[in-house]
C-alpha cells in the first residue's frame, strides 16, 4: 500500500481530537470505572475480600504516585491490572514467610478411584471412567456460562493450590520464579499443578463437557 | 555379584519408564508443561501414548485448560459473582481524595 492523498490520515488526529492531555479518567472515577474489575481480579487470586480491597486501594494510591496519564479506559485498566498483579504478588511474598505455601493434601489420592487398584493392569485408566472426548471444546470460550463453570471449579481449589495454578496457568509465571516467589521446592511446585489440572480437568468434564446440551 | 544386582535394577527401572502406567503417564503429561522430561520418559510417554487414548485425551485436555485460562484472564475475572462493597467503594474514594489534596 503506497501513502497516497486517500490514506487514512495518521498524524492530526491527536490534535483534532484531543486538545489539551489525552482523555483520562479523574482518579475520583476510578472507583467508579475500574473498582469492580479490579477486585474481582484480586479476590479470585487472594481468596479474602478483605485483602482484595486492600489490594486494590493499595494499587490506586500507587497509580496516583506514578502519575502517568493514559489515553483510553482500556489502557488505563491494564495498567492498574499490572500495578495490582504485582500487589498480589508481594501478598504471596509475604504469606509465604508465615506460613508454608505447600500443600501436599488437596487431591492426594490423585484420582485412584479412576485407576484399576491392582493386577496387571494396575494404575490403568478404567475404561468407564478415564477422561471423555471434549467436542469442540474451543466453542465453550466465548461463553459466559462457560466461564462461571470455570470459576466454580478453580474455586474448589484449596488457596495454595489457586494460587499456583494461577501463577503458572493463568499469568505464565515459570515454575523457578513461582518457586522463589513462595519459597517452595520444585518437585513439590509440580505435584501441586498437577493435583490442580487434575481436579480442574474432572470438574469442567462433569459439570460442563459432559453436560448434555452445555457443550454444543 | 553386586555389581551385576545392581546392573539389573538400573535395567528395570530403565524399562519401567519405557512403558510406564497410565497414573504416571498423567504425572509425566503434567510435568511437560512445566520442565523438560528425562529422554526415558519422553520415549516411554510417545509409547504409551500410541496406545492410549484415555492419555491422550488427558493431555490435550490439560493444554487446552492451560490455554483457556492464559488467553481468558478477563472472562476468568468478570466470572467472579462478588463485587467492591459500598463501604470500600466510600472507604478508597476518601483516601483517594486525602491523596489527591
Amino acid at each position: 500500500m503506497q501513502a497516497d492523498g486517500d490514506s487514512p490520515p495518521r498524524q492530526p488526529l491527536p490534535a483534532a481530537a484531543a486538545p489539551a492531555a489525552p482523555a483520562l479518567s479523574d482518579p475520583e472515577r476510578w472507583v467508579e470505572l475500574h473498582g469492580d474489575y479490579l477486585f474481582k481480579y484480586a479476590l479470585m487470586r487472594l481468596r479474602d475480600s478483605a485483602r482484595a480491597e486492600d489490594a486494590v486501594q493499595e494499587t490506586f494510591l500507587a497509580a496516583l504516585k506514578g502519575g502517568k496519564r493514559f489515553a483510553g479506559r482500556s489502557a488505563e485498566k491494564s495498567w492498574l491490572v499490572g500495578i495490582l498483579k504485582h500487589k498480589i504478588y508481594d501478598h504471596y511474598r509475604k504469606a509465604s514467610r508465615e506460613t508454608n505455601f505447600t500443600d501436599l493434601e488437596f487431591y492426594a489420592d490423585e484420582e485412584s478411584d479412576r485407576f484399576v487398584p491392582d493386577g496387571l493392569l494396575k494404575d490403568g485408566w478404567i475404561h468407564e471412567l478415564g477422561p471423555l472426548e471434549w467436542s469442540s471444546p474451543g466453542a465453550s470460550l466465548d461463553q459466559e456460562v462457560f466461564w462461571k463453570t470455570f470459576h466454580d471449579c478453580s474455586a474448589k481449589l484449596p488457596k495454595n493450590v489457586a494460587a499456583v495454578f494461577h501463577l503458572r496457568e493463568v499469568d505464565g509465571v515459570e515454575s523457578k520464579e513461582i518457586c522463589r516467589l513462595l519459597n517452595i521446592s520444585e518437585s513439590n511446585l509440580w505435584v501441586m499443578l498437577h493435583r490442580a489440572r487434575m481436579a480442574l480437568r474432572r470438574c469442567l468434564e462433569t459439570n460442563w463437557f459432559a453436560k448434555p446440551g452445555m457443550a454444543e | 555379584m553386586n555389581w551385576l544386582s545392581n546392573n539389573a535394577k538400573a535395567l528395570l527401572q530403565g524399562l519401567a519408564d519405557l512403558s510406564p502406567n497410565c497414573k504416571a503417564v498423567t504425572r509425566w503429561q503434567s510435568e511437560a508443561l512445566d520442565h523438560r522430561l528425562t529422554f526415558r520418559q519422553q520415549v516411554g510417554l510417545r509409547l504409551h501414548l500410541v496406545l492410549c487414548k484415555w492419555c491422550r485425551r488427558y493431555g490435550k485436555q490439560i493444554t487446552f485448560v492451560r490455554n483457556a485460562a492464559n488467553a481468558h484472564p478477563e472472562e476468568m475475572a468478570t466470572a467472579v459473582p462478588e463485587r467492591l462493597s459500598e463501604a470500600a467503594r466510600e472507604r478508597i474514594r476518601q483516601k483517594l481524595r486525602s491523596h489527591t489534596k
